[in-house]
């Protein structure tokens, strides 16, 4: 069976900076153990088959305990214990007192959760894992994620030494039995499994160059599954040809919106921010756009949860419907003088007397973002304010512009995890540079930093909620961003195969694949 | 023979050290490429430092550039900024454009000459007038379009016809292959076929026009104008001297154009989405790897200039004018 | 002064003939992307030598040659078309009308796209965009190229190696490789298509370089030349005066091929992304945009390739009526 991705892979350790992406978690997903990873309906799920319990012991100091299946061993003989779980914590904790083979600091994509922790100790023969935190974290679950193997990475080391396969030894359904470089990873059945045998007795993963090879390879049946890490329209119509399959874009955790940068004088009053929200039809929008891909997809009132996820509510419901006159409005209210060009002029600041204009900047070589730009530009002309666009690469526009604050309106997206701490990073306060490096927008308001400091260490995951939506609403009010439309996935798979449960999280489609199998006919 | 052949190496050499140096100066300055690393809040500062420090972004440039010329001496191509070396993927890729380039190559020298040679004898006929404007045509179109329309038609059509998948546009090859030779062989070739048409198409236009005008200006001179007024046979006077002479001139054109098929490729094989040198290069610009574009051109460069070499020694053998010089 | 003298008989350019394999990789220059120079193709290996007062039996000459007059009418009229018809048109081509993805009807010829673009005004305003970006890679390309021809041929020191050299450079390496780097370079200004136009004229003006070098070559040591210096004549006037206008012949075709030349580059760029960026528009950028629904939405990737195609053959075809006019050598090829 072949899943088609459309990433090269760097190595094979995902939780460092080096090689974490999508596409690798793909892969991982039946190799390396979890305790707990994002099932279909977005919620956390622990891993039974390596974890008998995991439960909160104490809420003060928040204390966590595991424990291991005895039966867990790594596909090498050794036993899966808590020396693993010892191992990934310190890899992951950011404290320098620990360090990578030859003394090298470890290479982690996010230390998030780890850093909170005092002590994580093994008893009962390695199989009871005790979790000691300092600093409460309500999303324990995201912690030990893609465990990996202590014994292998503390001589091949952690940063690099997964580079090669063969040192990916396998705590899940499969292992990885070959890889060519850029074209190929090969997964087989692990003799050493303790749990319930994979129907299939391969998975391979084929490396695309491009997505538009997908739909012709399904067509050629080289493969039998496809993800491309972009959905579009032209990859929906080319895949609706090809025979025997079943394809979808369900709607992702990965949410499109545009962002105020507060240190422009205008977009620093409210009444402007507002306006520009009123003024745009969010819906004109996703039907011009996304709306063809996917017809289920609306435009989004939360931030922090996205309308798949249960935890969703519609904190935006003022801004639902564009209204053109409340815009103007507001513009006035701000200070602007309606000229007889049809455009607002401010009456002070740097653009005084003249026609009010922003530069709008996205990522450049995205047909999606070019169209999102034209449809605000247009919107925001009928309003009366000019609109001219700006655009970079990636790697200009989120290593430079955003985290200097060069720009005045941008449209990007935030992937979203089922575990919403990670939205604290984006809307605290940005004069605490240390913890709000990604509020880009210059925005600080105390109330909503307290809100998020809540409900970050809150273990109860209702009060939690309450405390994110509490603080999302008064996002709305500030409007700090406007939050768009969630960016369609992609997938499609032979209609033969069974058991293939839609995961929109950055868990991916194979998070079940162990379950995978083809119907009799 | 052997002083111009050193010279000429000499020569090349010179080129590729400028070349490099250049291109070494444009891609590094093109921007940053660990900006999107830095742009991670939870990335620690140490971790950014030591990538910094493997690929030695802190020093200055020409410093960068003396540790790539050291490490390039020593045929070692360096590292990507992912840190795998990046010569032993660098042969892989270039065996596997090689099918796309020496395919094209050999059936557009064997289409264009040849066609040109008739359109030449033919001159004015309905042949001449529709093999013209087939070639302008072809000239005058980008090969990605060339390579699209291929796709979306003629391979679903003679797919669908054959009843099963003879013409691939999908990749270099199929993912699951038997070992066997023969099938990989097979394998090799309906995966190329598309893309070898598609590069051909766009190659063959400036050889033919070129052959073509070469054997009229052959055709019309005095020298075969006596060979026919000495009453030999047409046959004899086209084999022996027509083609003899006209068809030297074209071996240049070949040479001086390998670059060119080399640039061509690359965006055939973006097409039909092959895993091969065109992909390297467009990664390695897209994330600013200097390495894996100066391997790139390191490779290429010396290809051509090796062949053109080997070009011109093979034309200063038949040409007997050169020979003699 | 005496008149410049006639054609140069029958002998063969030593820069742009027969290939000489000693001097290096010469021979014909500027490849495109897998094609030789526009040179080799519509053969303009013979420096014409056209005399001023010969000007018009150049201009008859083209005048007579059917298909070359009937792409210019063609060119014209698709470039009327952009100028004047985007303006009489109802849409602009940023303008987000109500019809989305519609094939040709009457109200929208070209159709519309997902986003509700009228593709008319786009692949007017995309060809509008190419054959400026185009004329903008002639000129420079033109004013290097003659520039580093002239003093390579009438000095032959430095600019001379220079200008071998840097051919090489160009001919080894390959030009699409060149361009990607440059484009990538300054990515703020990439989306500009002057920008790009630019970057394209610095790299193909190799051979309009190696003609006029080789134009100079041959005619700096002739008796007309011997005699203005004689009577006191300084270089630049030599130069302008009278050893450019001989090669003005090849020069005009060059150039003009090299704008069929530019567009195709421009499109290729486009195509893999580093070439003209949204919200400007070229023909290679909407092919590369459509290129996915050239079965489901034909229009969408048909009419700008058709429009691509078709302005570039007409080039193509000016050029080599321009080249038979400057030559008329009966015994080279008729189009």
């Amino acid at each position: 069976m072949t899943f088609a991705i459309d990433e090269t892979i760097p190595g094979f350790n995902v939780n460092t900076s080096a090689d974490n992406e999508f596409v690798l978690q793909e892969v991982l997903n039946q190799v390396w153990p979890s305790a707990f990873f994002a099932n279909g309906d977005l919620k956390p799920q622990m891993n039974t088959d390596l974890l008998t319990s995991a439960k909160v012991t104490s809420t003060n100091p928040e204390t966590i305990v595991y424990q291991i299946n005895p039966k867990a061993v790594w596909s090498d003989g050794t036993p899966i214990n808590a020396d693993d779980f010892i191992y990934n914590w310190q890899a992951q904790s950011g404290n320098s007192a620990y360090t990578d083979v030859g003394g090298k600091p470890y290479d982690d994509v996010s230390t998030t959760g780890y850093a909170n922790i005092k002590s994580v100790t093994g008893s009962n023969n390695g199989d009871t894992v005790t979790v000691v935190f300092s600093t409460p974290f309500g999303d324990w679950q995201s912690l030990f994620g893609n465990i990996v193997p202590a014994h292998v990475a503390k001589t091949v080391g952690w940063n690099t030494g997964f580079n090669d396969y063969t040192k990916v030894i396998s705590g899940g359904p499969f292992v990885i039995s070959n890889y060519v470089k850029d074209q190929t990873v090969t997964e087989t059945a692990n003799p050493k499994w303790w749990g319930k045998k994979p129907v299939l007795d391969s998975l391979i993963f084929r490396i695309l160059s491009d997505d538009s090879a997908g739909p012709p390879g399904m067509q050629n049946k080289e493969i039998q599954i496809f993800n491309p890490s972009a959905a579009s329209l032209a990859t929906k119509q080319a895949l609706a040809q090809v025979p025997g399959i079943t394809s979808q874009a369900p709607a992702g955790l990965e949410f499109e919106h545009m962002d105020f940068s507060q240190t422009d004088p205008y977009l620093a009053k409210v009444q402007v921010r507002q306006a520009l929200a009123y003024a745009i039809d969010r819906q004109d929008l996703i039907n011009r756009t996304v709306g063809q891909l996917s017809s289920t997809i609306k435009p989004i009132g939360d931030r922090m949860f996205m309308p798949t996820q249960p935890q969703y509510v519609d904190n935006g419901t003022a801004y639902e419907k564009p209204d053109l006159a409340k815009a103007k409005s507001l513009m006035q209210a701000a200070g602007m003088k309606l000229g007889t060009d049809g455009y607002f002029q401010p009456t002070s600041g740097p653009q005084a007397g003249k026609d009010l204009t922003f530069t709008l900047s996205t990522t450049s070589g995205q047909a999606l973002r070019q169209s999102e730009e034209e449809v605000v530009q247009t919107d925001l002309q009928k309003l009366g304010v000019k609109v001219t666009i700006q655009n970079y690469t990636a790697s200009q526009l989120f290593g430079t512009i955003l985290p200097k604050g060069e720009y005045q309106l941008a449209i990007w997206a935030w992937v979203d995890t089922i575990f919403p701490s990670g939205n604290q990073p984006l809307y605290c306060s940005y004069t605490n540079s240390q913890a709000c490096g990604s509020n880009y927008d210059h925005y600080a308001n105390p109330q909503v930093d307290n809100l998020l400091n809540q409900a970050v260490a809150t273990v109860d995951p209702t009060q939690a909620t309450n405390l994110y939506n509490q603080a999302d609403k008064i996002l709305w009010t500030d409007m700090v961003s406007l939050p768009f439309f969630q960016r369609p996935s992609q997938i499609a798979w032979v209609t033969n195969l069974a058991n293939v449960v839609i995961n929109t999280s950055n868990q991916g489609y194979t998070w079940n694949a162990q379950e995978w199998g083809y119907k009799a006919s | 023979m052997l002083p111009y052949i050193i010279r000429r190496l000499a020569i090349g050499a010179v080129v590729l050290v400028v070349a490099s140096f250049v291109v070494f100066l444009l891609v590094s300055l093109s921007g940053d490429p660990l900006a999107q690393l830095k742009a991670n809040p939870h990335i620690p500062p140490a971790v950014i430092a030591q990538r910094e420090r493997l690929l030695h972004l802190n020093e200055s440039i020409f410093a960068r550039y003396w540790i790539w010329v050291s490490h390039m001496f020593r045929g070692d191509f360096g590292n990507s900024i992912a840190g795998y070396p990046v010569g032993p993927i660098l042969w892989g890729k270039l065996g596997v454009t090689l099918r796309l380039v020496v395919g094209a190559t050999l059936l557009s020298v064997m289409f264009g000459v040849g066609l040109g040679v008739i359109s030449a004898r033919r001159q004015y006929s309905v042949v001449d007038y529709s093999a013209t404007f087939a070639s302008f045509v072809f000239f005058s179109t980008p090969v990605f379009v060339v390579g699209i329309l291929l796709k979306q038609f003629l391979a679903v059509r003679v797919n669908l016809a054959a009843g099963k998948t003879l013409l691939y546009t999908l990749g270099q090859q199929s993912a699951l292959l038997e070992p066997s030779f023969g099938s990989r062989l097979l394998d090799y070739t309906e995966h190329t076929i598309l893309p070898v048409i598609t590069l051909t198409l766009v190659t063959y236009p400036a050889w033919s026009r070129y052959q073509r005008a070469e054997m009229l200006d052959v055709q019309n001179s005095d020298y075969i104008r006596l060979a026919r007024a000495k009453g030999l046979s047409p046959r004899r006077v086209l084999v022996r001297h027509i083609l003899r002479n006209a068809l030297i001139p074209v071996v240049t054109v070949i040479g001086l154009d390998t670059a060119a098929i080399f640039g061509g490729a690359v965006v055939t094989e973006s097409v039909f989405g092959w895993n091969a040198m065109g992909q390297f290069l467009l990664t390695g610009i897209q994330q600013i790897d200097v390495n894996v574009v100066l391997a790139y051109l390191m490779l290429t460069a010396g290809i051509v200039i090796l062949f053109n070499l080997l070009v011109d020694i093979i034309y200063g053998y038949l040409d007997p004018r050169i020979r003699h010089a | 002064m005496p008149d410049n003298p006639g054609l140069l008989g029958g002998a063969t350019d030593p820069a742009t003939g027969a290939p000489a394999p000693s001097t290096g990789v010469g021979g014909s220059t500027a490849p495109v992307e897998a094609m030789p120079s526009p040179e080799s193709f519509v053969d303009t290996s013979v420096a014409a030598v056209a005399a001023r007062s010969q000007g018009r039996a150049i201009l008859r000459r083209f005048l007579r040659h059917r298909l070359a007059m009937a792409s210019l009418v063609l060119f014209v009229a698709i470039l009327l078309l952009d100028e004047i018809g985007s303006r009489l048109w109802p849409y602009t081509y940023s303008q987000l009308t109500d019809a989305l993805n519609s094939g040709p009807t009457g109200g929208h010829p070209f159709g519309t796209d997902g986003v509700g673009h009228d593709m008319f005004a786009q692949v007017m305003r995309a060809s509008l965009t190419s054959i400026e970006l185009s004329l903008v890679v002639a000129a420079v390309s033109m004013v290097i190229g003659v520039a580093i021809g002239a003093l390579a041929g009438y000095y032959r020191s430095w600019p001379e190696a220079f200008l071998m050299r840097f051919t090489d450079l160009i001919l080894t390496i390959p030009i699409l490789a060149i361009l990607l780097v440059l484009s990538r370079q300054a990515a703020r200004h990439a989306g500009s298509w002057l920008f790009i136009g630019l970057i394209i004229g610095f790299v193909i003006w190799t051979s309009v370089a190696r003609l006029v070098r080789g134009a100079l070559l041959s005619l700096r040591e002739r008796d007309f030349i011997e005699a203005a210096r004689a009577l006191g004549a300084g270089d630049g006037r030599i130069i302008l005066r009278h050893l450019l206008p001989n090669a003005v012949g090849p020069i005009i075709v060059n150039t003009t091929l090299s704008v069929a030349t530019a567009i195709l580059l421009e499109s290729t760029l486009s195509f893999l992304g580093l070439g003209v960026q949204p919200p400007q528009t070229s023909l290679g950028l909407l092919i590369s945009q459509n290129q996915g629904a050239a079965t489901t939405e034909w229009w969408l990737f048909a009419f700008p390739a058709i429009f691509l195609v078709v302005i570039v053959l007409c080039v193509n075809f000016i050029g080599d009526g321009l080249r038979d006019a400057f030559d008329p050598r009966q015994t080279r090829v008729r189009a």
